[in-house]
């Protein structure tokens, strides 16, 4: 069995490179270029469907999350070779942010539901430990169903910032019990606020960062909610950032309207918010007056990428919204 | 041995080929669409090793039309097809861009009927400003009229003989904007009458779930030539709404955002 395996693969090695075998192409820029990997997800799609792949997140042992808008596993969980180790979560039509936070030893998981007006903090299994309801208190909500959440991040005091993204663009800052504390953002300062991160690549003050999607910009804000800096990514429709080390990536949905355009990309930002590469867009370029040129699609590799997952080695996993139902795709770092 | 080693060659290629990925189009970007004189159009692909083809008649691109380095000046109604290659991806679907040069420039553009509060652009002006409208349809380059019959009125300095006049809408019917049924164009004779010159209308069934959403829909309208200093045009909407779209029985939007003189 053994013998024929080695037969079958040093066969077909031999063959391809007779035959000029090319792997596959690698897409990026400068330091952060990528070999495309599809067909890293070995999941069977008749056991575990997915329809939009929203956001993933590491657990601490390098276990993958991904929520996904079909009920019938609302979370699937992968390990670093693309097998499917749990799936769970029935109750989230609207099952979209997903941000982990370590509770001091315990790892948790924000879950935000659209569909559900609702967020909800769970265990890595999936029990429910808190669930936030529409603000009615606020005053700036007349009903639940105006409250649409599409994003949370976990500040440095426990407290959950959560973006109202398909709903009124305000940013609502909770207590770790789910008190409301504070109300800022809104349609004047955001367009579609679909992401949220802390920005900690200062360590001395962490601000927040919100995706201002239709705006195709980055937003910066204390984490007391005043605007400190618009960054403007003309051409890309950003999901949400995701801050590792001193770099920001995220996956640019589209780079023209109408929404289902295909043309999304993905996007990586050293610590002055430059663009530095943009794997599947064009390559990235500054006027003289810093003006970042716009974005756009080179490479038809990803139709609405939605989320990105940088590994500990500079690897990406990238998921997509509306894209045939495809499970994320890798992209191993060269 | 050997038979099974050819029997693989064969299947290889299948096997563990990578995939093949498309290019996108390249980015087609005009000064500006509407023009008196002449216009400057950039093309863009910003990916090492990728060539631009173009043409500006219309046709397709082919590998041997020309190779895109420099800035392109255009003085005549042109349409900018584009296609990108890479000799690693497949060939891009073409990226077309339809340049319309003006003959004439009214001096005042006044709309008889008023657009819908939400879409009132700069009134009349935008309908004279050879600025095409974008995506945003609240960039304040496009009239969105709910229903009505638009009807705007174009005073030129001196008579102007036309032969032509472009009406630059859009369709987007999942948003519930439709492309206008018909067009009449009227001009004041010398005698001070009003006199029909020509009209558009749409001859084919419009099968709403097979337009994709389109921000530069031109409607030509041939019409008599004779000098006149006013011009006047009507155009009827689409309607009601079919009874197989989510909106049905509700009036179809009518979007504008030029109309050219030629």
């Amino acid at each position: 069995m053994l013998r024929r395996s080695f037969l079958q693969k040093t066969t077909l090695a031999g063959a391809g490179i007779l035959l000029g075998f090319r792997p596959e192409p690698v897409i990026g820029h400068g330091d952060f270029r990528y070999r495309i990997n599809t067909r890293w997800c070995k999941a069977d799609p008749g056991a575990y469907p997915v329809k939009n792949c929203h956001e993933m997140v590491f657990d601490r042992q390098g276990r993958v999350y991904m929520t996904t808008d079909d009920i019938r596993n609302n979370i699937l969980v992968f390990n670093k070779d693309g097998e499917v180790l749990n799936a769970w979560g029935h109750e989230f039509p609207g099952a979209h942010g997903l941000t982990l936070h370590d509770e001091g030893g315990e790892e948790v998981l924000y879950i935000t539901d659209y569909e559900r007006h609702q967020v909800v903090k769970t265990s890595l299994k999936g029990e429910i430990l808190l669930t936030i309801e529409w603000p009615a208190d606020s005053g700036k909500y007349k009903d639940r169903t105006e409250f649409r959440p599409t994003e949370t991040a976990i500040g440095p005091d426990g407290d959950i910032f959560i973006a109202d993204g398909y709903g009124k663009d305000h940013i609502l800052r909770y207590s770790p019990d789910g008190k409301l504390k504070n109300v800022f953002g809104g349609a004047d300062v955001l367009r579609n606020a679909h992401g949220i991160a802390l920005d900690t690549r200062d360590d001395k003050s962490p601000a927040l960062l919100v995706s201002s999607r239709a705006e195709n910009a980055l937003k910066r804000f204390s984490l007391e909610g005043t605007l400190l800096e618009t960054i403007p990514m003309p051409g890309a429709y950003i999901c949400r950032p995701v801050v590792q080390g001193d770099h920001v990536f995220f996956a640019v949905l589209i780079s023209e309207l109408p929404w289902d355009s295909g043309t999304g990309f993905v996007c990586i930002l050293n610590k002055d918010n430059r663009v530095v590469s943009a794997p599947g867009g064009s390559t990235p370029q500054y006027d003289p007056n810093h003006y970042l040129d716009p974005l756009y699609q080179t490479i038809k590799v990803f139709r609405h990428p939605h989320d990105v997952l940088p590994d500990a080695d500079g690897n990406l996993f990238v998921a997509q919204w509306n894209s045939g139902n495809v499970y994320p795709a890798f992209l191993e770092r060269v | 041995m050997m038979k099974y080693f050819l029997i693989f060659c064969c299947l290889v290629p299948a096997l563990v080929a990578a995939q093949e990925y498309h290019l996108a189009p390249p980015k087609i970007m005009p000064d500006s669409i509407f023009f008196l004189q002449h216009s400057t159009v950039r093309l863009a692909f910003a990916l090492d090793g990728a060539a631009i083809h173009f043409t500006t008649d219309g046709s397709l691109p082919v590998q041997s039309s020309p190779v895109y380095n420099a800035p392109l000046s255009l003085s005549a109604s042109s349409t900018i097809t584009a296609i990108s290659r890479h000799p690693e991806y497949i060939t891009s679907k073409p990226a077309r861009v339809q340049m319309i040069k003006a003959g004439f420039f009214p001096d005042t553009t006044r709309l008889l009927v008023q657009p819908d509060t939400q879409y009132t652009g700069r009134g009349g002006n935008s309908l004279s400003d050879l600025q095409k409208g974008g995506s945003d349809l609240h960039d304040g380059r496009w009239l969105g009229f709910r229903g009505d019959t638009v009807e705007a009125e174009f005073v030129f300095s001196k008579p102007v003989s036309c032969r032509q006049i472009v009406v630059s809408t859009l369709s987007d019917p999942g948003s519930w904007i439709f492309p206008p049924r018909r067009i009449d164009v009227y001009g004041e004779t010398a005698s001070g009458t009003w006199q029909h010159l020509g009209n558009w209308k749409s001859t084919q069934a419009y099968d709403w779930k097979q337009q994709a959403v389109n921000y530069a829909l031109y409607r030509e309208v041939e019409i008599k030539q004779i000098p006149a200093r006013r011009f006047k045009l009507k155009v009827i909407p689409y309607g009601y709404l079919p009874a197989d779209h989510p909106g049905a029985g509700a009036p179809a939007w009518l979007f504008l955002d030029e109309v050219i003189f030629q």
